[in-house]
């Protein structure tokens, strides 16, 4: 048996004397195929995986699938289940372990991929083609490195697709019975992941339609049985939601609390069912939905994509029509109809082309490829017409591999491997907390980074971690403060009124990652000043009564904390990642860069030896992708702070925003503008 | 020989029947490509390993203890069983914690004391990496946090400080590893059975992922 990873070099060679678009029926020969895209695509997207927790949802994940917790809604329980499996390997850390779930399914969607368009096509080089292609995909790439459910989705939208697409063949790899129950099947799983994946119901629905075959009673009825057994999984809310649970995101207690999670009700305007609802509304703005999902289109594939992707239509409006409706249904619910519920804005936000564009369309990225490889192969069929011998055997070889070269553009803004910063980030505010502190998380990432820091990793057990989804939220969340164990060390926390913990203030023990902006719930109460990496929250006057603010006193405190603060920031870890990642350039590294300022600024003293010059700069300071705040800095140069003032520059410059991928045009203008 | 037992000819014809032949096969691929990933991720994390030390060891002769510790950190989160790099990176920070508290720089001992301390839980599989050293960092931990408790009048005494931070530490509210271990092996028969079903129809199989369902769901609520 030869060694899977020569498999493709033979098949080149075979190719390039002139048979690489003959069949390949023997089993092994296939099996060493997949073997062969497996453990290579596998092999490059762990290189380039994150070595620990990352932004987003990463840490609510991760925590949830160690903690056999409910996730933010819908509770994802499929996925924590497959993720929870493997933080059992004894390697790495959690949330290395984590993220390896996205790259062995993408692995896996790649392998189906391959199998999917080289056996419609009988050619292996049109299916290496498209898995070039998808694998260096900026989105899709993106996902499959760090800890996120997409991937998984896609690999079982693609399963079902596979299962369909071999049926409609007339292949003996699956009968009309077991193609049914295994959709039905995998469809009620879906349901316990990402709540997307129930759109694939659109292409199999055509497929039955086109079909016409009849299906027997005892068949229906099975299928629906086999539905709800894949959707049972969803039994996991109510046997893990409940409030004497450790560790929960998201309560599911009654049936009401799991239609609110399951539906993702409780975000109202976001929940499953009032978006759907929307699709029928504002027709015209499908127009957008369109111009927006193009845009997503060409920004991971280009324009030169678009003529071996109607090349792919042609090919199999010819030879396989039921396969184009199949794969042209999958295509327009996942991007258009998505993006019309979704991404359907004239102006698209910087938190939608992050959150919306960028992951959301994974599975149209795979079907587009898919009509790409069919493309291909069509494309290949005529070159050999031409009668250039030679140029139509090598080319197409060559051509295959060719997406490979975009590698190296991913190694600069999807290299995970050295993304550090999320998690040094988290480590650092806390190392600089003084003992027995509160901290205020607000936001998914503050959050859920915390949560993984802190309630797996148990660092800084001693700090009593808040978190509120918002600023204007003035009911905070105990998650990371359980009362189980810290209901003695902070009895005023859990009485919920913030002027009780006006003591805890007092004592310089109240801090946040955030400082106090006018939509803050309590902004009339309380002011912040910045201490290191960090702001420490005070009372104002209303909640002060007769007690005088030793401001004399916070001052020298506050200088002397960012004095020793030079021993715990490792802002050099934004010097050192390579991912344009948006929380980490604009929110975490930007934050290393204020505080980098604030720091010189205690240092600009004219006993520190001034040079004679001064930094003035002027910035905005980014929250929740929303431009909050402009500073203006006018710093005096001094011996000592100079060394941390290039530092803060180095960083601003390594992590300029303009190089957020997907919108790197306007982030231009916008710089251009400022 | 009889009865129960197969003979020589009962297992070549076994070996020559092409469904056992394909069983094979399959479990012989499943086992190389298992193989190979384990492979691939231990090759990862020994490049991170290698990295994280030769730059902690770097940033540790010029003098640059926060990077050490930072890198040293790196290292202990590639958590690699038995990797003589993660031994040393964690005698090097034990080191520095000590030599910290030695100086009275009690914040920087903490941080290294507290670094080894979350790379073990961060690290945990089955059971946690190093567990018998949780108890001396536990004590060192506490010890420090209690000290300063003092010096900013958070706390009476020492011994308040020191109990309070111990009461803290050495709870641990982690689902119960058994149970956990049961849910998702119960999860994939589950799945597993119902798809053996859909494709060969045997009772059996109907019978056993209803089995594996309700060990699911007791082990969920239990773990």
């Amino acid at each position: 048996m030869a060694f899977p990873g020569l498999a493709i070099v033979s098949d080149l060679k075979v190719g390039a004397v002139g048979a690489h678009f003959q069949s390949s029926s023997k089993s092994k020969d296939i099996m060493l195929q997949l073997s062969t895209i497996f453990l290579s695509t596998f092999a490059i997207f762990l290189f380039f995986l994150t070595p620990n927790v990352n932004t987003g949802d990463a840490g609510d994940l991760i925590t949830s699938s160690y903690y056999l917790g409910v996730a933010h809604p819908s509770g994802y329980p499929l996925y924590l289940l497959v993720a929870k499996t493997l933080t059992f390997l004894p390697f790495g850390n959690i949330a290395f372990k984590v993220a390896l779930v996205s790259a062995l399914f993408s692995s896996l969607s790649l392998t189906l991929l391959y199998y999917m368009v080289s056996r419609l096509t009988r050619s292996r080089v049109a299916g290496l083609f498209a898995v070039a292609l998808l694998l260096v995909s900026y989105s899709f790439f993106t996902q499959s490195v760090v800890a996120k459910f997409y991937p998984l989705n896609l690999f079982i939208i693609l399963s079902i697709c596979a299962v369909w697409l071999f049926r409609m063949r007339d292949t003996d790899l699956i009968d009309n019975e077991q193609s049914l129950y295994l959709t039905a099947f995998i469809l009620g799983l879906i349901t316990a992941n990402h709540q997307t994946g129930i759109l694939v119901l659109a292409p199999v629905a055509c497929a039955l339609l086109i079909d016409k075959r009849s299906i027997k009673l005892k068949t229906i009825i099975i299928v629906i049985l086999l539905f709800f057994a894949g959707f049972i999984i969803n039994a996991y809310l109510f046997l893990r939601g409940g409030e004497d649970r450790f560790f929960n995101i998201a309560y599911v207690r009654n049936l009401s609390d799991f239609y609110g999670v399951f539906f993702r009700q409780v975000y109202k305007g976001g929940g499953t069912l009032t978006i759907a609802e929307s699709f029928f509304q504002k027709i015209p703005l499908f127009w957008n939905a369109m111009k927006n999902f193009i845009f997503v289109l060409t920004a991971n594939f280009s324009l030169f994509s678009f003529p071996l992707f109607f090349a792919g239509i042609y090919r199999l409006l010819k030879k396989d029509p039921k396969i184009l409706i199949f794969m042209m249904a999958g295509l327009l619910v996942y991007g258009p109809f998505l993006a019309k519920l979704s991404l359907s804005e004239n102006n698209v936000s910087e938190r939608d082309y992050y959150i919306v564009a960028h992951q959301y369309f994974i599975p149209a990225l795979a079907f587009y490829v898919f009509f790409i490889g069919i493309g291909f192969y069509q494309a290949a069929e005529w070159l050999k017409k031409l009668r250039l011998k030679l140029l139509s055997k090598a080319l197409p070889v060559i051509f295959a591999f060719f997406p490979l070269v975009f590698l190296v553009s991913r190694a600069t803004d999807s290299n995970y491997r050295t993304n550090y910063v999320p998690y040094q980030f988290t480590k650092d505010m806390y190392s600089v907390l003084p003992v027995e502190s509160v901290f205020l998380t607000f936001g998914d990432d503050q959050i859920f980074q915390s949560f993984y820091l802190k309630e797996i990793g148990r660092y800084r057990d001693d700090t009593c971690q808040l978190a509120a989804a918002a600023k204007k939220d003035a009911g905070w969340q105990f998650q990371g403060c359980n009362e189980k164990i810290y209901s003695g060390i902070f009895p005023a926390v859990y009485t919920k009124n913030v002027k009780k913990m006006v003591p805890l203030m007092l004592k310089n023990r109240f801090y946040s990652p955030d400082f106090i902006s006018k939509d803050f719930s309590f902004s009339k109460y309380l002011y912040s000043r910045p201490v290191s990496l960090i702001y420490e929250y005070l009372p104002k006057k209303p909640y002060l009564e007769n007690q005088d603010l030793d401001e004399n006193g916070i001052n020298r405190s506050i200088t002397d904390q960012m004095k020793n603060s030079g021993d715990f920031v490792n802002y050099n870890v934004c010097l050192e990642h390579y991912t344009d990642d948006y929380i980490t350039r604009a929110n975490q590294c930007m934050r290393y860069f204020t505080y980098l300022l604030e720091f010189a600024k205690v240092y600009s003293g004219k006993e520190y030896g001034r040079t004679g010059e001064r930094l003035k700069l002027k910035y905005h300071v980014i929250e929740d992708h929303k431009d909050k705040e402009i500073r203006d800095y006018n710093i005096a140069i001094t011996k000592k702070n100079q060394p941390s003032l290039t530092d803060a520059l180095d960083i601003n410059k390594h992590n300029d925003w303009k190089l957020f991928y997907i919108r790197r045009q306007e982030q231009e203008d916008k710089r251009s503008a400022f | 020989m009889t009865g129960n037992y197969s003979t020589y000819g009962d297992r070549s014809r076994k070996i020559k029947d092409p469904h056992f032949k394909m069983a094979r096969n399959r479990i012989t691929s499943l086992m190389f490509i298992s193989g190979a990933i384990v492979i691939l991720i231990v090759l990862r994390l020994s490049l991170d390993q290698w990295q994280g030390y030769s730059n902690g060891m770097e940033s540790l002769g010029k003098g640059d203890y926060k990077s050490s510790v930072m890198y040293f950190d790196r290292v202990l989160n590639a958590h690699i069983p038995f990797s003589p790099l993660e031994k040393k990176a964690k005698l090097r920070l034990t080191e520095l914690a000590s030599r910290f508290e030695k100086e009275q720089k009690y914040e920087l001992a903490l941080v290294c004391y507290e670094t080894i301390r979350t790379s073990r839980y961060l690290t945990r599989h089955v059971f946690i990496p190093d567990s018998k050293d949780i108890p001396f960092l536990n004590d060192r931990i506490a010890s420090i946090k209690a000290q300063l408790l003092v010096k900013d009048g958070m706390v009476k005494d020492f011994k308040e400080g020191y109990d309070q931070q111990m009461g803290i530490m050495n709870k641990d509210y982690s689902p119960s590893v058994f149970w956990s271990l049961v849910v998702v092996s119960a999860f994939w028969a589950y799945i597993g059975f119902i798809v053996l079903w859909i494709f060969k129809r045997k009772r059996t199989y109907i019978f056993i992922s209803c089995v594996a369902f309700i060990i699911w769901a007791a082990g969920l609520y239990l773990a």
